[in-house]
């Protein structure tokens, strides 16, 4: 899930360099929002995979 | 007489732009002080010591990362850089600058002045995931953690932004407004600095009993105050002052403005943490039925951070607006993450200088007047710093602890960081944990 979620990240800053690079301005304004979206997708993603590892280490205490 | 005086004047080494920009650089370690002081006051009076000399430490290895190689890849616009060629344009992505500072004269020049000005504001980036992850840290693991930060992850988005990279050509090269906006380093410095100390966190977790009851997962966490709310304070007054010296330094330096223009900086700046202030102090008085200490000061020290990507940029009615909604941000922020996502920030840094960071860029992409396309080049930045900064920060420290884990024992966690790593405490005379410390 944590290899995913980084994953997802950096595809996601990638889409907007992509659509920087490739794409005229009305499709780049598109693609670099969604590009952003993925990014904060992966962010959820991990902080998500984060919470249970935690619950887990505390019940280990 | 006139001529003789004229004649000095003309002998003067420096102008009085010049002498305008080293003197506010020259208070940016107030704010230094003040971050350090408001980690120190945050955290538990058992690691006081541990915290001061970590602050130290950091600062010291920051500095010298800095110095060896981080200017070189860093770089100042203008100056050599490697850049590969995409849809007919150049994409600078790293400087080509010779280590140990070979290629700067240190002669008044802008360049010299920017690498006087990196020394802190990487000093800075570096004292935040400090904050963060107080009271389970190591020394030596977070020395090590500076280094990487300081010597290759901010240098490197500082080169992109400030150092005339891709980021900062975002305007000249595709026409999206000015570039990416970051006058005085809410994305560059407080960003990077803070999502490091997010990445830190998720891999030391939290502190011991912070969300267990009894052997049990509790629903809520438990709270462990701060030692010290005077120190606190002060940490907060004396960052007003950096900040003062830090936004108009990064404004005059990166964007260029007149020496005059720094009086909207300064008013900008201050009406921001003011407003920062006021609006934590009301909606934590709204919420909890009085106002919470720690919050308005983490509150006006959010404002300070949001005010500084648009200080030369906005009017100061935006900027009044920017702090305000960065206070509320700071308030929402500290309870999200301490009870959502069960992320220990025991100095609220990831709320202060993450959050923030990032609501000033967003803020100058909403508020600024200027060209079109500026929300665009600003969501790039933004972009770049998660997509960039987060990754490589949580990697790094992910590499760092499978050889040299980051983490204290249990045993040195309940005891106090200051008796196990430095052997001494901050407050010998008092019994200021007397339970924990004699419970055996």
């Amino acid at each position: 899930m944590k290899v995913f979620s980084l994953f997802l990240l950096v595809s996601g800053w990638f889409l907007v360099l992509a659509a920087i690079a490739l794409l005229r301005p009305g499709f780049l304004a598109i693609f670099a929002v969604a590009g952003l979206a993925v990014e904060l997708l992966g962010l959820a993603l991990f902080a998500r995979a984060y919470i249970p590892l935690q619950q887990r280490q505390e019940r280990r205490y | 007489m006139m001529l003789a005086l004229l004649d000095i004047a003309g002998a003067l080494p420096i102008d009085g732009g010049t002498a305008l920009c080293l003197a506010c650089i020259f208070l940016v370690p107030c704010a230094i002080a003040g971050l350090a002081l408001m980690n120190v006051g945050l955290g538990r009076s058992r690691n006081a010591s541990h915290s001061l000399v970590s602050s130290l430490c950091v600062l010291s290895v920051a500095i010298a990362a800095y110095f060896l190689c981080g200017f070189a890849f860093q770089g100042a616009p203008g100056s050599s850089s490697y850049w590969f060629l995409v849809a007919n344009k150049q994409w600078s992505w790293i400087a080509a600058g010779r280590f140990l500072l070979r290629d700067v004269a240190f002669d008044g020049s802008p360049r010299s002045l920017t690498v006087l000005f990196q020394m802190f504001c990487v000093s800075l980036a570096a004292l935040i995931p400090l904050g963060a992850n107080g009271g389970r840290w190591r020394l030596s693991a977070s020395s090590l953690s500076t280094a990487l930060l300081a010597g290759w992850t901010y240098p490197l988005f500082a080169h992109w932004a400030w150092g005339g990279g891709w980021l900062a050509q975002l305007g000249a090269n595709f026409g999206l407004g000015a570039g990416f906006i970051d006058a005085g380093g809410s994305v560059v410095i407080h960003a990077t600095g803070g999502l490091t100390a997010l990445a830190a966190a998720w891999i030391l977790g939290p502190r011991r009993g912070k969300y267990a009851t009894g052997g049990t997962v509790a629903e809520m966490p438990s709270a462990i105050p701060g030692h010290d709310m005077a120190m606190v304070g002060l940490g907060c007054l004396l960052a007003i002052v950096g900040w003062l010296g830090l936004n108009s330094a990064g404004a005059m330096l990166f964007t260029n403005i007149a020496p005059g223009k720094v009086v909207l900086v300064g008013l900008n700046t201050i009406l921001s943490a003011a407003c920062a202030t006021l609006a934590a102090a009301a909606f934590t008085r709204l919420r909890f039925g009085k106002p919470d200490a720690s919050v308005c000061m983490n509150g006006c020290v959010g404002g300070l951070v949001a005010s500084s990507a648009g200080c030369a940029s906005l009017t100061p009615l935006f900027a009044a607006v920017t702090g305000a909604v960065a206070g509320v941000l700071v308030t929402y922020a500290v309870e999200f993450l301490e009870v959502r996502l069960h992320i220990d920030d025991p100095g609220g840094s990831i709320s202060m200088h993450a959050i923030c960071g990032i609501w000033g860029g967003v803020a100058v992409a909403l508020f600024a007047p200027g060209a079109t396309g500026q929300w665009l080049a600003q969501l790039v930045g933004i972009a770049t710093v998660l997509g960039f900064v987060l990754p490589t920060s949580y990697g790094l420290n992910w590499g760092i602890n499978r050889i040299w884990p980051m983490r204290v024992s249990p045993e040195a966690e309940r005891q106090g960081l200051d008796l196990h790593e430095l052997g001494a405490g901050a407050y010998p005379e008092f019994i200021t944990h007397g339970d924990d410390f004699l419970a055996g």
